[in-house]
């Protein structure tokens, strides 16, 4: 417990000290993240304040994963955290659909490149369970995932989620009580967003044609029981 | 205190970055995998010893086959023990024996099956050394079954190859391509066969079991409609005869159906019509939606018109769009663990239009977008609903109401987009 006061009270004053704040990205009740300029170097980073669990980021300190932004540190006092993490340079998802959706081969691309994301989230046990196109960045050819605010390691003991996180529409049905929300929650939100990358429109509204709809139709599946079963399984069949 | 190994700055020895060069000082992980290579050096003299004297042994041996029947087998060589094992990705140390798929007739499919050789006391990937003594690895299906009946579905796979890039520990994959022609269930069995360079033979087999998933479409030539009798009658019948993953559309005529409707054994999908008067198909008795599951029924483009009374009352998941529901006491009420969802849908002359009263609902989506309310006593009446999220109704129009939203559970609502007039 004093080394965790003492790392957040340490980075509390680095970033004082050594960052200067180019523009705040998101500020909302939970918090806020904001664009930082490291004086010396000149590297652009982002930090994050929020009040929550810090421990999905805990754990990517020690991941290296060019679809997942690269995260330097990350301290947690009395329910704050606080992380500072790569800053990715790029056009979000969201900001690209608005334009047209995309083509099966580009959302296909985009789909193995966010299940190549999620396998290292879950091969640790963490759940995104946020994952909507304005949480996508596209940097040049890649797409990395970002913001693990709502993300929680997945605890079998829990019968179901207490807290509702996650973006409706995007978010799987058992984040809203019916069970704990495990990987597979994740792949339903993913299934919403490849048939939103095809179509715009949500599942329920408008379905993918083709054989891209049929997997959306698996992945968003509302027992999980009937989704694929990981994210491996989902690059399988697209 | 450490030092930072990109420039030197002093750091805590909590630090995982350096504030100085702003770089990551912490060693990451690519991989999932971790070698134990000093516990091979400790032993490893005894390893090599045992090793020279198993060959020895194994030479003096004729050649051997080992099928068990299953997706597992345990192959002793040059003192380890390796487990070869059909699985899947995620967890290649469970053999995986039976594989089962749901597809839609004249749908081709393709999967791939994986073979993962293994140390079998530490179920650590061994497929690189383990394939140095390997003469080739085959693939084929050795038997197709369909109750007895010739099999109507095409089946084939590919030889294995070994392709790192995409499953990385995989030792081969083999593609399996099928395409069923009609409904039914079918088996088939995977072998694979290992031909080691010592002449001896490993076999696995895996059972490939297919399920068509049917699709009902009903329109006024398939069956009477014309009436509440006869398609509640329909309704029955199939929910006594259709399977519970069946997906069933029902085009109705455009006929004026009285008296109440009773949905209580599976979702179904009803969809309207116009006459050539631009009358549409209308609904003047309620409508029950009662069945078990999670399965969501779509009605589209249909009329609810109503003298009092409730127009749909659903206690399972449904989904309105393009429909218009007016002169009910209560157009549409969502209870216990159902979720109603409405897009474009127009919401008249109602006592309410739509209520919510849901204690832990099964929500789809909290998207209420494109409808009309106009002329009803209460347009909207939230009671209970069950969930935090917010409920969006963007582009919709509340018009003329007596009161729009009567939102007496608190709920917090999202009305960035929505229109009062």
């Amino acid at each position: 417990m004093r080394r965790r006061s003492f790392i957040y009270a340490w980075l509390s004053s680095v970033i004082q000290l050594e960052f200067e704040e180019v523009r705040p990205l998101k500020e909302g009740p939970r918090g806020g993240v904001f664009l930082l300029r490291h004086k010396k170097t000149g590297r652009l980073l982002v930090f994050r304040r929020f009040s929550g669990s810090g421990e999905v980021y805990r754990k990517l300190l020690h991941y290296s994963c060019r679809n997942l932004p690269e995260v330097l540190e990350t301290a947690e006092q009395e329910g704050k955290v606080l992380v500072l993490e790569e800053f990715i340079q790029g056009d979000t998802l969201d900001f690209l659909l608005k334009a047209a959706p995309l083509s099966p081969k580009a959302t296909r691309e985009i789909i193995i490149q966010l299940c190549q994301a999620l396998w290292v989230l879950h091969s640790f046990g963490a759940v995104h369970r946020d994952i909507k196109p304005e949480n996508v960045i596209l940097r040049e050819r890649e797409a990395v995932l970002i913001d693990f605010d709502a993300a929680r390691l997945h605890k079998p003991a829990h019968e179901n989620d207490t807290v509702v996180l996650g973006t409706t529409g995007f978010a799987a049905p058992e984040q809203y009580g019916l069970s704990q929300s495990d990987a597979r929650a994740d792949i339903y939100s993913l299934g919403v967003l490849m048939n939103v990358m095809l179509t715009g429109e949500h599942p329920s509204r408008k379905l993918a044609d083709g054989r891209l709809g049929r997997v959306v139709q698996r992945c968003t599946q509302v027992n999980p029981e009937k989704r694929y079963r990981s994210v491996i399984h989902l690059m399988e069949a697209i | 205190m450490k030092a930072c190994p990109h420039c030197g700055a002093v750091l805590p020895d909590e630090a995982s970055f350096c504030p100085s060069c702003a770089k990551s000082v912490v060693i990451r992980e690519k991989s999932r995998s971790h070698s134990r290579l000093p516990a091979r050096i400790r032993y490893g003299l005894l390893a090599v010893l045992a090793a020279v004297l198993l060959a020895v042994l194994i030479w003096s041996l004729p050649p051997k086959t080992y099928d068990n029947g299953t997706a597992e087998a345990l192959y002793d060589t040059k003192g380890r023990t390796y487990q070869l094992c059909i699985a899947w990705a995620d967890t290649p140390t469970v053999p995986f024996s039976d594989r089962y798929t749901s597809t839609a007739v004249n749908f081709d499919g393709r999967y791939p099956s994986l073979l993962f050789i293994n140390d079998a006391s530490t179920g650590e990937d061994a497929a690189e050394e383990f394939l140095s003594q390997v003469e080739r690895i085959s693939a084929e299906f050795v038997s197709l079954s369909a109750d007895g009946k010739q099999p109507d579905m095409r089946l084939s796979c590919t030889p294995p190859t070994r392709q790192t890039d995409y499953v990385p520990h995989a030792a081969s994959i083999t593609y399996v391509d099928y395409c069923l022609w009609n409904d039914g269930d079918y088996e088939a069995q995977l072998l694979l066969t290992v031909n080691m360079k010592n002449g001896d033979t490993i076999r696995l087999r895996q059972v490939h079991h297919f399920h068509a998933t049917p699709t009902y479409t009903y329109t006024p030539k398939d069956a009477p409609m014309n009436t509440t009798e006869e398609l509640q009658a329909l309704l029955e019948e199939l929910g006594r005869t259709a399977e519970s993953d069946a997906e069933i559309n029902i085009h109705l005529p455009p006929v004026a159906y009285e008296g109440e409707l009773v949905l209580n054994r599976l979702a179904v999908n009803l969809y309207g019509s116009l006459d050539q008067t631009g009358a549409r198909t209308t609904f003047t008795g309620p409508v029950y939606l009662a069945y078990s599951g999670g399965v969501v029924s779509f009605f589209e483009s249909i009329d609810f018109t109503g003298s009092g009374g409730t127009g749909v009352s659903a206690s399972s998941r449904l989904h309105l769009t393009n429909c218009r529901l007016s002169g009910w006491d209560t157009a549409v009420f969502c209870s216990e663990s159902a979720w109603v969802n409405t897009d474009q849908c127009i919401f008249s002359d109602n006592g309410v239009g739509l209520h919510i009263n849901n204690v832990e609902p099964n929500i789809s989506d909290s998207r209420f977008e494109g409808n009309t309310f106009q002329g009803n006593q209460t347009a909207v009446l939230l009671e209970q609903v069950g969930v935090e999220t917010p409920l969006k109704f963007p582009s919709t129009l509340f018009s003329g109401n007596g009161t729009d939203i009567d939102n007496r559970c608190g709920q917090e609502l999202d009305l960035d987009r929505t229109i009062f007039q």
